[in-house]
């Protein structure tokens, strides 16, 4: 059974966009290290981000109870909450066992974070739903600790198994994480200019759970009816579409779309200690991919 | 917070990082050293830390599995938190590993992560098979139960920075100690009533989870195969299967067991220097097998 939950999610159309960036950055910074191709240690820890990624993607779908992902039914949709917290905790143990016989110390505790973040991330979006007084900086931490860390903590880990300097390391973990908030806010503006075909899930539904995000948090300086939606959980019927047209005619999404392009222009920044060519600018590219999601 | 104060505070018997301290002392006479390390503290807390996450999942799983359909609010409630809790205090334990930096500790305590999620996966996967073995059922328990404590015993005798053999008969102690304490709770299912426990006997074989007793019952006992195949849907069949398997010679055979791996880790023992820390380990053995509850 466990099988079959592995198939229903790893067979599901994900963008592999983490391990395609671990890839990216192995390639760049061995050839700033004159290797001369990516080792065995990379392609593992490609391996592992998307195991840590995908687990994590399981045992959130329990915690929201979702119906859908990645366009297909959740594994505790169609296995129970279960299967699905026990195919979460079998991919995380594994993917500690892999870790540790990768036999980097530094990337074993550089990931070990992550996990960390991610609990903690989740426990901090838990206590915070329906919460409009959320601060612009708590909202950047809680996408750092759910999504910019393990892109972070990727990067940095391909640097470090390419052997790079200290200034290197920290570069690509700056950019990993500037590319993982960039992603983060975007995906939250999609969450209302996408229809539910093209989410793969419900459009609205982070605010219907009252998961207060960026484009949310820039309209309710414009716009104080809408505090009093959220507060009251949308308790009428017609009161989430109210909240969504007030988000819409408020500019949020506008400044939010901004924000994510600073940020992207930021990790942009990160690539400058990389050697001009096909591998920079695919990492570069990565950042366009991210932003143009927005079109 | 809340919910961790909940497991925390709650009455827990602590043996795991008792024994950890035991051995850490144990060890550390043995090499010669002064006093027990930090390294040696900390090992005690993950070992703690991981135990209980591994309880707080559990939990969820049983409960789930009683439930059919949608479950109502304060349900899902629950649901929610155990597994967050759960989530966080493996990546604390795994943090806090990491940052103890000695390779040889961290991969032998990522197996026992590994091995608890194994150890789920096979029990969920062999419920109600009568024609399990012994071994699967000893492979099991050790996935679930002996693994973690064979694991911390071996660390503590490498932060004691004994020799290899030394920390290989620490694991095997740990792990018959687990066996033993794992075969015990098997038998406990069978003979406590109902206010002892706290539930109704033979919950595990409710479940499915054929255990010790009830396999070695199976060898004689065509009657019980027959019952335990239908899974308990005749009404009062779970009850007739508690009674055979408490008539038979399914429960005397397990306390055999037990007492025999018992032995076994007692025997891990006698690397050690003879004193009060040894007679402690060995009184854990004791412990173990002389549990009523």
């Amino acid at each position: 059974m466990l099988m079959a939950a592995a198939d229903q999610i790893f067979g599901a159309s994900g963008k592999k966009i983490r391990p395609a960036l671990v890839f990216l950055v192995s390639h760049a910074t061995a050839q700033l290290t004159g290797l001369s191709e990516i080792t065995p240690q990379h392609r593992k820890l490609a391996e592992i981000i998307e195991m840590i990624h995908t687990a994590s993607l399981i045992h959130d779908d329990v915690l929201d109870d979702s119906d859908k992902r990645r366009g297909k039914e959740t594994v505790n949709r169609v296995f129970g909450t279960r299967v699905a917290v026990l195919a979460g905790d079998f991919i995380f143990a594994q993917t500690s066992w892999l870790l540790a016989n990768l036999e980097n110390l530094e990337v074993i505790k550089l990931i070990s974070q992550v996990i960390k973040d991610f609990a903690s991330g989740e426990i901090k979006q838990t206590t915070s739903l329906y919460d409009c007084d959320i601060t612009m900086q708590d909202y950047l931490r809680k996408s750092y600790c759910k999504t910019a860390s393990l892109v972070a903590a990727s990067a940095k880990g391909a640097a470090i198994f390419s052997g790079t300097s200290n200034e290197v390391k920290e570069n690509m973990y700056d950019y990993g994480k500037k590319l993982g908030l960039a992603f983060q806010i975007v995906d939250d503006i999609l969450d209302f200019t996408r229809s539910s075909e093209q989410l793969g899930k419900p459009a609205g539904s982070d605010l219907r759970k009252g998961n207060v995000t960026a484009p949310v948090i820039y309209a309710l300086e414009k716009q104080p009816a809408l505090k009093r939606l959220i507060q009251t959980e949308f308790i009428n019927p017609e009161d989430l579409d109210t909240a969504i047209e007030l988000v819409h005619q408020s500019g949020g999404i506008e400044r939010a779309r901004e924000l994510a392009r600073n940020m992207g222009d930021s990790a942009l920044d990160c690539l400058s200690c990389l050697q001009k060519g096909p591998m920079r600018s695919s990492l570069e590219g990565m950042v366009d991919y991210v932003l143009e999601r927005l079109h | 917070m809340a919910a961790a104060e909940q497991i925390f505070s709650a009455g827990g018997k602590r043996m795991r990082p008792a024994l950890v301290l035991l051995v850490s002392r144990a060890t550390a006479q043995l090499a010669g050293l002064k006093d027990i390390n930090p390294q040696h503290r900390r090992l005690a807390e993950i070992i703690e830390m991981i135990h209980t996450a591994s309880l707080i999942h559990d939990d969820v799983l049983d409960e789930s599995d009683v439930r059919r359909g949608k479950e109502t609010i304060h349900q899902l409630f629950g649901t929610r938190i155990a597994v967050l809790a759960g989530d966080y205090l493996f990546a604390q334990s795994s943090w806090y590993l990491a940052s103890l930096e000695n390779m040889e500790v961290i991969k032998l305590i990522s197996q026992v992560i590994k091995d608890l999620a194994n150890g789920e996966i096979k029990q969920a996967s062999s419920l109600f098979d009568c024609d399990m073995t012994l071994q699967a059922y000893l492979d099991k328990s050790f996935y679930k139960t002996a693994s973690l404590i064979a694991a911390s015993t071996r660390a503590a005798a490498i932060f004691s920075g004994v020799s290899s053999e030394v920390c290989q008969r620490m694991f095997s102690y740990g792990m018959n100690l687990g066996l033993a304490f794992q075969i015990v709770d098997d038998i406990l299912d069978f003979t406590q009533s109902t206010e002892q426990l706290g539930k109704p006997a033979g919950s595990d074989l409710a479940k499915g989870n054929l255990t010790a007793p009830v396999l070695f019952a199976l060898e004689d006992d065509q009657e019980l195969r027959r019952i335990i195949d239908t899974e308990f849907m005749e009404e009062g069949s779970l009850e007739m299967a508690v009674k055979l398997v408490q008539k038979g010679k399914g429960i005397e055979r397990a306390w055999a067991l037990a007492k025999q791996k018992g032995n076994e880790a007692k025997s891990c023992l006698e690397c050690l220097l003879p004193g009060s820390l040894r007679s402690s380990l060995e009184g854990m053995v004791d412990y173990v097998l002389e549990r009523r509850y």
